[in-house]
């Protein structure tokens, strides 16, 4: 399965690439494994307490989502930055750029490599901390965002249909993106990743059951 | 192929020809102009074009089926790859027909068959017989609750503006279509009609005459492909004009006083080319809405207008997605307003369709009138008409948050000091001198926009009016809501605000249909919540 592959390849590759050192996290030979500098977060209390309506019968996200998005980031710094050397290399051999002139843009893809592989760290625990949902009597409810927070309420009444997708590195994870698609035109969809696999198809279900039967 | 599979109107490959001729007979005819080819090659090139056009529109003929079934519609098409495409009646969103003078003299008209799936029609018809459509409107919409509303039909038409008074709703619209209403019912209940003098006022109001003029200038440069199109044409424009004597007339004055000449001669043209678009947005209504009629037929609303091209829409009323009212100053000056509607089908299609159209937008934009201009006064029995439910009397209002004018001033602040800002880049310390009334712009900004802005959540719908010199109220009945959203910008948890939106079908490219902002946090929330169940407990029906 070459799909199953690629995260591994690609965190080896972060490995060898000195400026993913900190981001490449250690899954690869073992089940998926929390960040140790992460406090357990699904008991945190909820942070933004004071936006309305905060609290009760929320669910947060599935933890495992954290290190997924942290490997998905590293796979991109990687990529990014690898290519980017890579072209760097090929000006200073193929072109008049000078070796000292290329050593430079070497160091600056480094350093942004480094940037961008401590934010690909930091934000998604940043971000689990501020998603959350709930299913109620009349639908779902999606909590997000962190400096623009939206509140999304889609009655069950109005989801045409659903998708529970999953990539490679959330199928590595056992996590699933549920979709819920709606007769609207800006929020056709809502998009809901970082599930747990066995919850996005409980949510499905959910929305699916209180939904079905009705017909025009 | 079974007895029932019925053929497009026999004469329906010249319109087919004439469709697949027109995306490049424009071009074709301005290079053979613009070559000023040898008289002989017209025929060559001639029939190098239209004779597989032909043959195509004929193959197309050939191939086009369609049956209809006891609760769907089945199209067939296809030459290579066939398809079998089932419609069924319960889907379908309205059927529009339009008709060109040339649709008219065959007693034929294009059929567009719209459901809610994506911005195209589901089947575009070209051309079927008016006893054709007839017999299709019978089928699709007879499983149709006629008299669901029968307490609405009770009320008075209040929707009449102006003008002649109608007879009835079976009189039908003024001449040059009779075609069209051929097909109409006796049981047809005029809701609106806007006569000529209206449609005048309408062209006043509104700014259709750059539609035109880009229209016009698009299809100049589509003879030049460099884009070099302006300047022959100006040169010879400028050829023309008395441009000499004006010159010659106005010397004298130039020299005693140069800088108001300059000032009168800017004002000069300024107006005229006001007065220009203004007189091409009235020749564009003229001609676009002509006769425009709205009638209702049981739950279904219908549309006519047009002056060479005819255009019917059904819309079935429970389609309706939401509505929305527009006053600008001028409109205000009038006495009037300008309804329009949004469905799902309808709105984003027609590029293909009004086939003499001066531009290709015109059936787009139009397909979304409910009434194109209306009296104030009668808004509210009008929009009863339509959606029993929506009563506007009834309706309390309420305002924003307490502090929205400080934002909203912040803001026309923190724009005014860029805009100066940008001024003094090419103007130096002069461009300072914008500050003032920039400033002042700002301060009447927020002070009448908050005065006019308010909101209300009524037991069938929520209303948002907006806008202070161009006013707009939009309408969302509960059941077609789609999904609710609460906001929180940095500024509003600053100030303890939130916003609300409501998504609904059918929304267009301009966003959410409602976007209620600097709502207090706890009404915000309060409001959502209330939305969010109530709409929750009301089926979306298609």
């Amino acid at each position: 399965m070459p799909l199953e592959a690629e995260p591994v390849e690609a965190a080896a590759a972060g490995a060898a690439g000195p400026p993913e050192e900190p981001a490449a996290p250690p899954p690869v030979d073992g089940p998926p494994v929390r960040p140790h500098a992460e406090p357990e977060p699904g008991h945190r209390a909820v942070p933004d307490a004071g936006f309305p309506d905060a609290g009760e019968g929320e669910q947060a996200l599935d933890p495992a989502s954290v290190t997924a998005a942290r490997l998905a980031g590293a796979i991109g710094v990687t990529v990014g930055s690898a290519s980017a050397l890579a072209a760097v290399l090929v000006a200073a051999v193929a072109t008049p750029l000078g070796w000292l002139a290329a050593a430079g843009l070497g160091g600056v893809v480094l350093m942004l490599s480094a940037a961008g592989a401590a934010a690909c760290y930091v934000w998604p625990a940043v971000r689990y901390r501020h998603v959350r949902y709930r299913l109620d009597a009349h639908g779902v409810t999606i909590r997000r965002g962190i400096v623009w927070r939206t509140v999304t309420s889609v009655p069950t009444s109005r989801v045409q249909h659903t998708d529970v997708s999953r990539g490679p590195v959330e199928r590595y994870f056992d996590l699933a993106t549920l979709v819920i698609h709606t007769a609207g035109t800006r929020d056709a969809s809502v998009a809901l990743g970082g599930l747990g696999h066995r919850a996005a198809l409980a949510l499905r279900d959910r929305l699916i059951e209180a939904g079905g039967g009705r017909d025009a | 192929m079974t007895l029932d599979d019925r053929r497009l109107h026999p004469l329906s490959w010249i319109f087919t020809a004439a469709q697949f001729a027109k995306g490049f007979i424009v071009p074709a005819v301005v290079l053979l102009v613009a070559s000023g080819g040898g008289s002989g090659s017209y025929e060559l090139w001639g029939t190098l074009f239209i004779g597989p056009v032909i043959a195509a529109a004929l193959v197309q003929y050939r191939v086009y089926r369609y049956r209809l079934a006891a609760d769907e519609m089945v199209v067939r098409d296809g030459i290579l790859t066939r398809t079998e495409r089932h419609i069924p009646y319960q889907r379908i969103q309205n059927i529009d027909l339009v008709q060109n003078p040339l649709h008219r003299l065959c007693r034929v008209a294009l059929v567009r068959v719209e459901t809610a799936s994506g911005t195209r029609p589901e089947a575009v018809m070209r051309v079927l017989s008016l006893d054709a459509v007839a017999e299709m409107h019978a089928r699709v919409f007879a499983g149709r609750p006629a008299a669901a509303d029968a307490a609405g039909a009770a009320e008075v038409v209040g929707g009449r503006v102006g003008g002649p008074a109608p007879t009835d709703a079976a009189a039908g619209p003024a001449a040059g279509q009779e075609g069209l209403a051929a097909v109409g019912e006796p049981r047809d209940r005029l809701l609106l009609r806007v006569p000529a003098g209206e449609l005048v006022k309408l062209g006043i109001v509104s700014n259709k005459g750059l539609v035109v003029v880009a229209a016009v200038l698009g299809l100049l440069a589509q003879g030049r492909p460099d884009g070099d199109f302006l300047e022959p044409v100006l040169r010879s424009a400028a050829e023309r004009l008395p441009l000499g004597a004006a010159a010659e007339w106005l010397a004298p004055l130039r020299t005693a006083n140069p800088v108001l000449t300059g000032v009168l001669l800017a004002v000069t043209l300024v107006g005229a080319a006001f007065v220009l678009l203004r007189v091409l947005s009235v020749g564009w209504f003229l001609l676009q809405l002509h006769g425009f009629t709205l009638t209702r037929r049981g739950s279904d609303l219908r549309a006519d207008y047009g002056l060479f091209t005819r255009v019917r829409r059904t819309i079935p009323t429970a389609r309706i997605q939401s509505l929305t009212a527009t006053e600008s100053p001028l409109h205000r000056r009038f006495r009037r307003q300008s309804l329009e509607l949004r469905t799902v089908g309808g709105a984003a299609s027609s590029d293909d369709d009004v086939d003499f159209d001066p531009s290709s937008d015109g059936g787009k934009a139009e397909g979304r009138w409910l009434a194109p201009m209306v009296e104030t006064s009668q808004v509210p029995a009008l929009l009863r008409q339509v959606l029993p439910e929506v009563d506007l009397a009834g309706v309390a209002w309420r305002r924003l948050a307490a502090g929205a004018r400080r934002r909203v001033l912040v803001r026309g602040l923190a724009a005014a000091a860029a805009l100066t800002l940008l001024a003094t880049m090419p103007a130096g310390p002069w461009g300072l001198a914008l500050a003032p009334p920039a400033v002042l712009a700002a301060l009447l900004h927020a002070h009448r926009w908050v005065a006019h802005a308010a909101w209300a959540v009524t037991a069938w719908g929520v209303l948002f009016r907006s806008g202070w010199w161009t006013r707009k109220l939009a309408i969302v009945p509960l059941a077609r809501i789609q999904t609710v959203g609460l906001v929180e910008s940095p500024f509003d948890r600053r100030h303890g605000m939130a916003s609300v939106r409501i998504d609904t079908a059918g929304a267009g490219a301009g966003g959410y249909t409602i976007a209620i902002p600097y709502l207090e946090k706890t009404v915000a929330a309060e409001v959502a919540r209330r939305l969010y169940a109530e709409a929750g407990q009301r089926a979306f029906r298609w």
